[in-house]
């Protein structure tokens, strides 16, 4: 029977208040029950790191299994210089000093590379510039100390090409071309206009602006007495 | 000082900044920033390659044909044009001066520039109490074996008496040929 009238509409009124406040009782119990879980587990969290400081500061894969916990639960070590997290592990300077000196290599090879540095390549650099007794960095630190610098805004960032991965330093719009064209010239260390249009299988316009962009932006060089002509990334490149 | 063949750094790889043969290292480069670069590099492979052959005074035409130009192993020279360009720096940074203003082919290459062979020649002179020199006496006499201005292209010496003339250092004489033109200390 179909109800009509006030009193119709007032009993569905009133289940929806009730399925309401049933509904809102649930997810407060939720998240009361999340709410604890989660202090329970940053104390956790926080005796472990205590108790494995020493671990995390010297063990680079520690130090990453260590952070992705931390960042799955949204605790940041690297937010802040002066909370707890720093003061207990001192990661916030070890990852703030590390994306310093990670900035002054990108700025100082930059004329040589164009602003485009094998990872590896920036880890050997960093490790010879900070010496033996360093505590060791891995490819992950790297990529939290670029992380916590790209907040700056100055355009550090890691982009892959293939199986290679290179930093970026200098802002630049890396389209799906550019990078598709890097990853076909990380095999040999150049590629030719040819080369590329064939493998894969782009218009002769589409080639050309790539490669003139890559010149302009001195990410390749030109080797003229080549036939075809073969464009060069000296990114590619590195000093031993 | 005798001469040994130039060992080049993998050069025309330019090392230290390349690991091997980079090819694109002899053509110019179209890119104003990334050329010059490449200028930068070049001029330090031809200073010191002057350097290792004590090359004091070089034809364009010539050092064109010489390994540090023509670079066999890979197969690349680089064109004339770029030549030229380079030693215009090379004169511009005060590291070259041309011997022929006009047709530009001919270059002194200061790898030490003729203030610093004017201090070598004038401390050598005070240490042995040298008052009177021929030319031909600094470059090529006995008392100057061994050191590093002997052997100096007799033209670079000219120039770089005239360098303590300019300095209140010295006084030019003129004998009946270049080689008895000398310098009497100050």
């Amino acid at each position: 029977m179909r109800q009509r009238g006030i009193a119709g509409i007032q009993r569905a009124q009133a289940q929806k208040t009730h399925f309401e406040r049933v509904g809102s009782e649930l997810s407060q119990q939720q998240l009361a029950q999340l709410k604890q879980q989660l202090s329970v587990f940053k104390e956790n969290l926080e005796s472990f790191s205590i108790k494995y400081r020493n671990e995390i500061r010297s063990n680079p894969q520690f130090r990453a299994h260590f952070q992705s916990m931390c960042a799955s639960i949204g605790v940041d070590p690297l937010a802040s210089n002066k909370g707890f997290w720093a003061e207990v592990l001192g990661v916030g300077d070890f990852y703030y000093e590390l994306a310093v000196q990670i900035a002054e290599i990108c700025i100082a090879t930059r004329e040589k590379n164009g602003g485009l540095i094998d990872l590896q390549d920036l880890k050997r650099y960093l490790e010879k510039s900070r010496g033996k007794n360093a505590q060791q960095i891995s490819d992950d630190d790297i990529a939290q100390s670029i992380k916590s610098i790209s907040t700056l805004g100055n355009g550090f960032e890691i982009v892959t090409f293939g199986s290679r991965k290179m930093v970026q330093s200098v802002p630049r719009e890396l389209n799906k071309d550019y990078e598709t064209v890097l990853a076909v010239a990380q095999e040999s260390g150049f590629v030719t206009r040819i080369g590329v249009e064939r493998m894969l299988g782009w218009d002769e316009g589409r080639v050309e602006s790539v490669l003139t962009k890559l010149l302009q932006d001195s990410v390749c060089w030109i080797d003229l007495q080549a036939e075809p002509h073969q464009y060069w990334v000296a990114g590619f490149f590195s000093q031993d | 000082m005798s001469v040994q063949p130039h060992k080049f750094p993998p050069i025309h790889s330019f090392t230290p900044f390349f690991s091997y043969s980079f090819c694109p290292s002899d053509s110019r480069q179209p890119t104003q920033e990334t050329w010059i670069r490449q200028r930068t590099l070049w001029i330090e492979i031809i200073l010191s390659y002057c350097q290792s052959q004590r090359l004091f005074l070089v034809d364009l035409n010539e050092l064109a044909k010489s390994p540090l130009f023509d670079n066999k192993t890979i197969n690349r020279r680089v064109q004339r044009e770029m030549i030229d360009e380079l030693f215009a720096e090379i004169v511009a940074i005060g590291n070259g001066e041309w011997e022929d203003k006009k047709q530009k082919k001919r270059c002194f290459v200061w790898w030490k520039k003729p203030e610093e062979w004017a201090a070598l020649i004038y401390a050598w002179a005070s240490e042995n109490g040298q008052k009177i020199c021929t030319v031909y006496e600094i470059v090529e006499g006995d008392g100057t074996e061994g050191l590093e201005f002997h052997g100096l292209n007799m033209d670079a010496v000219k120039r770089v008496l005239e360098v303590l003339v300019k300095q209140g250092k010295g006084q030019i004489f003129y004998g009946s040929s270049d080689a008895d033109m000398g310098i009497k200390f100050a």
